[in-house]
């Protein structure tokens, strides 16, 4: 028994808004818990077929003259790009993102496997489950 | 005028520009050619080259005439010595021996000035070949520079024309990214419009208020039943 007394204040919402709110909450769990989407399309326009050509009278230029680099390929040290929908050529970063996350994955196993254990299983669609319960009572 | 091999035999050819051919191919030969016409400029005229090859038959048949010339003027001599009894005589050899000097040396003079203006003639001349050469390899390379602007020129209308096409395939490629946005980013906008309307919903609140008294409250409830009891009292 305390010395003093306590005086107490709640606040009731209506059912509906209480509702609305916990599915609120729980659909913000879940889009948390989507992760990172990457991007795989293209991102960066390739060279069209005239810049190709202009490339390639650069290097009869060059070897005209005596000059190094004079049979070259204008496309030489350059990726090939790819051909995306409507006949759209150009490069995406998408290959070079995967090749990051395997490295992560081989050289540092432990932070990958953490990192990747918030978020949904990118192969399977398998939710990670929530820490702890949200005062709705949501998981 | 004779033409001397080089610069000038190869424009007179035209086997330095041809349509069709890689122009900066074209443009790499007439500098060459350019730079080996001064550098051929620059040397010593060939005189040679130059010289009538008929000025010793030319000196040949003056020294033929002036010999004739003598041989007459001696007989006329003799003729005279002769109709003067002194011929044979030493006067008539130092006379003969006088002219002979003579035509001698008009002989020698004339084949000097001949063979003189003969070399003068093809001095000029091989001079006169030097600056025209000197000055057709300065239009050479000339012709080599304007054709290799003709083909910068051309590559950087095709790189412009590229670089607009390029231009257009990201325009495409960044909206086709932002449509990829917009699904990316649809789960975190609904949340949003929940969230938002939620906050924009009225809704009325019901307070409850609970009092619960302590160990003080009731001393004081009752040292004021007390108090009130005692003024009744009175």
């Amino acid at each position: 028994m305390s010395k003093g007394g306590k005086q107490t204040t709640s606040v009731q919402l209506p059912k509906n808004i209480e509702r609305a709110g916990a599915a609120n909450i729980q659909q913000a769990q879940q889009v948390g818990r989507l992760g990172y989407v990457p991007y795989y399309g293209p991102e960066v326009a390739a060279m069209t077929p005239m810049q190709l050509a202009a490339g390639q009278g650069i290097g009869s230029a060059a070897s005209a003259f005596g000059l190094p680099g004079g049979g070259m390929s204008p496309m030489q040290g350059m990726p090939p790009p790819q051909t995306f929908a409507g006949g759209v050529r150009g490069y995406s970063s998408g290959s070079i993102f995967d090749q990051a996350l395997r490295e992560l994955q081989q050289n540092r196993p432990g932070q990958y496997s953490a990192l990747m254990n918030m978020f949904v299983n990118p192969q399977t669609g398998k939710m990670p489950k929530p820490k702890g319960k949200t005062k709705s009572g949501m998981k | 005028m004779r033409l001397a091999p080089g610069i000038l035999n190869n424009i007179m050819n035209r086997g330095s520009f041809r349509p069709g051919q890689n122009i900066f191919n074209q443009a790499a030969t007439g500098m060459t050619q350019a730079f080996q016409g001064t550098a051929g400029s620059a040397g010593a005229p060939n005189i040679a080259a130059f010289q009538n090859p008929y000025t010793q038959n030319v000196i040949n048949r003056t020294q033929r005439d002036i010999a004739r010339q003598q041989a007459m003027s001696m007989n006329d001599l003799g003729a005279q010595a002769t109709a003067a009894g002194a011929f044979g005589g030493s006067r008539h050899g130092v006379a003969q021996g006088v002219m002979a000097g003579e035509y001698g040396r008009m002989a020698g003079d004339i084949a000097a000035q001949q063979r003189q203006a003969g070399y003068q003639a093809a001095l000029q001349a091989a001079q006169q070949q030097q600056q025209q050469q000197l000055a057709a390899a300065g239009q050479m390379g000339s012709l080599a520079q304007g054709a290799f602007g003709m083909g910068q020129g051309t590559i950087g209308m095709q790189n412009a024309f590229g670089s607009q096409q390029q231009a257009i395939n990201q325009a495409i490629i960044d909206a086709g990214r932002q449509q990829y946005a917009g699904f990316q980013n649809a789960p975190y906008q609904a949340i949003g419009l929940n969230t938002g309307t939620l906050a924009q919903t009225p809704y009325g609140q019901t307070q409850t208020e609970s009092y619960k008294p302590g160990l003080f409250d009731w001393l004081s409830l009752g040292a004021n039943a007390y108090g009130a009891y005692q003024g009744a009292r009175r």
